[in-house]
């Protein structure tokens, strides 16, 4: 996992970017407030880069003391046996992600486009793509998020002229402050950004071995500001009418017009393809790592396709349990992960650490 | 034609070993051996003289040589060599290694292999009695294609020629246009049984000395009996790995090769084909024109971004509209489906397979036109295009609209010739992902061709470059062309670009500016 980094810290802000877009694509505080409370959730996610950042830099603290910045470093110091747990967690908690990612694009495409007919074939099909990408190996996906990045800029720009099109200022209506919905916005915004625990590990693989802070705050407030742009969006062009919404972007895309084309949901379902491919692509190159790295064997070609098999595995056992995927769709969001993997194992590595030192 | 170059490799070391002899001292030894060697083949010419009382032997093969240069240049002068110019055989070979006058390609051979490989060059090799090395003077009197217009890469301004077959010329037509000492071509010899001549071009300055190594070694591991063609050699340059897309890119004309090599690529020149070789090509380049440089810039970026969307138009068209008919067919704008329905309703195969029928259809049409001669490929087309397209929808089989997308496919593919062979192939690919999948399969198919193609590499500089990683210096000339005046501010290196695998001693050979 140390080893001397290929990518640049610019193409790692791209692709984290691009990852956390995914979520952000379908994350919007849909059924969260009533009309007039929305926009203070919508408030308290603009301002969570702060309470991430905070997160983030407890996280490099912990880090910072063996020289890579990578909290997986720490089985390299002569404490293995806690190194190897840490690092079975950070897999585990990356299976996680990975899992729920892969459902919400299934199950989005099976209510929007494809019905509930073969969804384990949707499901198939997308397993193998990321894992035939995950092979190809972190530097290509890197460089194809450069590339996705202006694809995805024009299908934004789309999707907000076709929304700007459906707008009616009328359904703005002014928010009523309430001081429990924007730290629920304040919490979500950190509870919701999985690339927190990406950026961290990822972090030892640029060239420079860690992201500028300069950096990192375009990626946390560039976030914020899309989510809430995205929030706004909605809100105009559907009103109250969104909070009932699934996906409300989505529905906002579908209403949306834009000269000949009379709907953008093509646009939108391009977009959020691609995106999941990123995101699950990645998680799978990084598991397929962190798995190399407890078995100590090499990666190899076969150790990513048992990623993505076992991925399948695990997407198609949850696809046909609807209340388990809405537990699960629960837990992932209160918020427990990020601390996990970006407070928990790094502070215990440094806890065993420290106690390592004073023997 | 060999069509299984390599696969007879044990059969031929046995015939022809691979240790080289020397050259026999004694003429009969060596004729002997001559004979074995070429199998008393009937086009070796052997002529016997005795000059000065020595024997010797020309060897020639027959239409290699200018009968008239030999017999003018050569066995005249020969004929008339006085006892007391040259007393023995060494005076003999002397005569022949001093005398200038008699070619201007005279070479020295001193094992069998190189005679033979000489004589089978145009060169037609003395060999003297006693001496152990051979004399070989150059008369090549081969018939060849004189320099002409390139067909595969025309353009309207600029230069007219184009590549021929021998590779001496070729070299010339570069050498013509870089009157620079910084030009060098290296030559080594490529297939074990055919010996083809390649010559690898660079200028010093703008190539790297890693990357001239990287060539040179892997030219070198090329293990097949019969090189024929600067095709048979892309592979070994390539990264070992199936991709659809080369890292290695081809021209036909001399300047375009010019302007890579002071881009710092390396050019490989193979006797007996009309094409170069260039390495690294990136997949950008595949979009730029010799003509992107002699239009005026706007018109240049306006001409490439048409080349680009054509090609995706050319990929995804067919796949996405099929997608769309099958799986979506409520994303499609209203006006557009009422004019779609009647054709999609009323023809009894689905989307795909109609789309695949006439994509079929079309290339079997193509492939017929190609390979017949040109009045009855014209025939061929005719009843294709017209006769069969015409009656298919007259008949019901096939809707207009699927002809009229298969037509525009066909049309677009042609724009940019040097990735005909990928784009069909993918087509097909991702006409299959959008009949088996809808937009879904689309969608990934693109996230997989993109993430494929941005880890091509070739010899450590990443195909996708400048785009992917993004360099945006380099971006000047990529989707749009800048003009002179911001192009010639600095040089553009393909060392230079970000992800390029540095390499030990990845200095520029011989270093100073491109001249």
């Amino acid at each position: 996992m140390e080893g001397p980094g290929r990518i640049s810290p610019f193409q790692l802000t791209i692709l984290l970017f691009l990852s956390r877009l995914f979520t952000m694509m379908t994350y919007l505080p849909a059924g969260a407030a009533d009309e007039r409370t929305g926009l203070i959730l919508l408030l308290g996610l603009f301002f969570s880069p702060l309470l991430q950042m905070a997160l983030l830099q407890a996280g490099f603290f912990f880090c910072r003391d063996r020289g890579s910045f990578s909290p997986l470093s720490f089985s390299q110091k002569g404490t293995e046996k806690t190194g190897r747990a840490l690092a079975v967690g950070y897999w585990m908690l990356l299976g996680l992600i990975c899992l729920y990612s892969t459902l919400e694009l299934v199950r989005f495409l099976s209510q929007a486009f494809y019905g509930g007919g073969f969804l384990w074939v949707l499901a198939a099909f997308f397993c193998a793509a990321g894992g035939f990408c995950a092979h190809r190996g972190l530097e290509a996906l890197c460089r194809a998020s450069t590339v996705l990045l202006g694809l995805t800029i024009v299908g934004l720009i789309l999707l907000g002229a076709g929304m700007a099109g459906t707008a009616d200022p009328r359904n703005f209506l002014m928010p009523v402050w309430e001081k429990r919905l924007f730290l629920r916005g304040l919490w979500q915004g950190a509870a919701m950004n999985f690339e927190l625990i990406l950026l961290l590990l990822l972090q030892p693989f640029t060239t420079q071995g860690r992201l500028r802070t300069g950096a990192i705050w375009l990626l946390l407030w560039g976030g914020a500001l899309l989510t809430v742009s995205m929030g706004l969006g909605v809100m105009f062009s559907l009103g109250y009418y969104a909070q009932g919404q699934a996906y409300p972007l989505f529905s906002a895309a579908q209403s949306a017009r834009l000269l000949f084309m009379e709907r953008l949901d093509s646009a939108f379902l391009g977009l959020w393809i691609l995106l999941g491919l990123v995101k699950v692509t990645l998680l799978l190159w990084l598991m397929a790592q962190i798995g190399g790295k407890i078995l100590k064997r090499p990666v190899s070609g076969k150790m990513v396709a048992a990623h993505s098999l076992g991925l399948l595995a695990a997407v198609v056992t949850l696809l046909y349990q609807p209340a388990l995927t809405n537990w699960m769709k629960w837990a992932m969001t209160t918020g427990w992960i990020p601390l996990t993997g970006v407070l928990l194992f790094p502070g215990i590595g440094f806890i065993v650490q420290w106690r390592g030192k004073r023997r | 034609m060999k069509f299984d170059a390599g696969r007879c490799h044990g059969a031929y070391q046995k015939l022809e070993p691979e240790e080289d002899q020397p050259l026999p001292e004694r003429l009969e030894d060596f004729l002997v051996a001559l004979r074995a060697r070429t199998g008393n083949s009937d086009d070796v010419v052997v002529q016997y003289h005795t000059v000065a009382g020595c024997a010797l032997a020309v060897v020639m093969f027959e239409g290699q040589v200018s009968n008239q240069q030999v017999s003018q240049l050569l066995l005249g002068p020969l004929g008339r060599l006085a006892p007391e110019e040259a007393q023995d055989s060494a005076g003999v070979l002397k005569w022949l290694r001093d005398g200038t006058l008699l070619a201007s390609d005279q070479k020295e051979a001193r094992t069998m292999n190189e005679v033979l490989t000489l004589a089978m060059s145009g060169f037609a090799v003395v060999v003297v009695d006693g001496q152990k090395t051979a004399v070989a003077l150059g008369y090549q009197g081969f018939m060849t294609r004189g320099v002409g217009e390139p067909s595969s890469e025309v353009n309207l301004r600029g230069s007219r020629e184009g590549f021929c077959e021998v590779i001496n010329y070729n070299v010339a037509l570069v050498r013509r246009r870089l009157k620079s000492g910084l030009l060098t071509v290296e030559s080594m010899d490529t297939g074990t049984v055919s010996r083809t001549k390649i010559k690898i071009l660079y200028l010093r300055g703008a190539v790297s000395s890693s990357l001239i190594q990287a060539v040179r070694k892997k030219l070198a591991q090329v293990d097949i009996s019969v090189v024929l063609d600067s095709a048979y050699l892309q592979p070994f340059l390539d990264r070992g790995r199936f991709s659809f897309f080369s890292g290695t890119g081809s021209t036909e004309r001399p300047d375009v090769l010019c302007a890579k090599l002071a881009e710092g690529r390396i050019g490989v020149l193979v006797d007996g084909t009309p094409f170069a070789l260039i390495v690294p090509f990136l997949f950008a380049e595949h979009f730029q024109t010799m003509d992107d440089y002699t239009h005026r810039p706007y018109f240049a970026t306006f001409l490439r971004l048409l080349r680009m969307a054509a090609f995706f138009v050319t990929v995804f068209l067919p796949g996405y509209y099929v997608a769309m008919v099958t799986y979506h067919p409520d994303l499609i704008p209203d006006l557009l489906l009422s004019s779609l329905i009647g054709s999609v309703l009323y023809t009894p195969l689905p989307a795909f397979w109609e789309a695949v029928l006439v994509f079929l259809l079309y290339e079997l049409l193509r492939e017929a036109g190609l390979r017949l001669p040109r009045p009855i490929g014209h025939a061929v087309s005719i009843v294709g295009g017209l006769v069969i397209g015409d009656a298919a929808v007259s008949a019901g089989l096939v809707g207009l609209p699927m002809v009229i997308l298969i037509a525009l496919t066909a049309v677009t593919s042609f724009v940019v010739p040097s990735l005909y062979q990928p784009v069909t192939i993918l087509r097909l690919l991702f006409l299959f992902a959008g009949g088996m999948l809808g937009l879904f399969g689309i969608y990934l198919g693109l996230g997989i061709f993109l993430v494929d193609l941005c880890s091509l590499q070739t010899l450590g500089i990443p195909v996708t470059a400048p785009a992917a990683p993004l360099d945006t210096r380099s971006m000047r000339d990529l989707l749009v062309r800048a003009g002179w005046k911001k192009l010639e501010q600095s040089d553009l290196r393909v060392d230079d670009v970000p992800g390029a695998e540095k390499r030990a001693g990845d200095d520029c050979v011989g270093g100073g500016p491109v001249l």
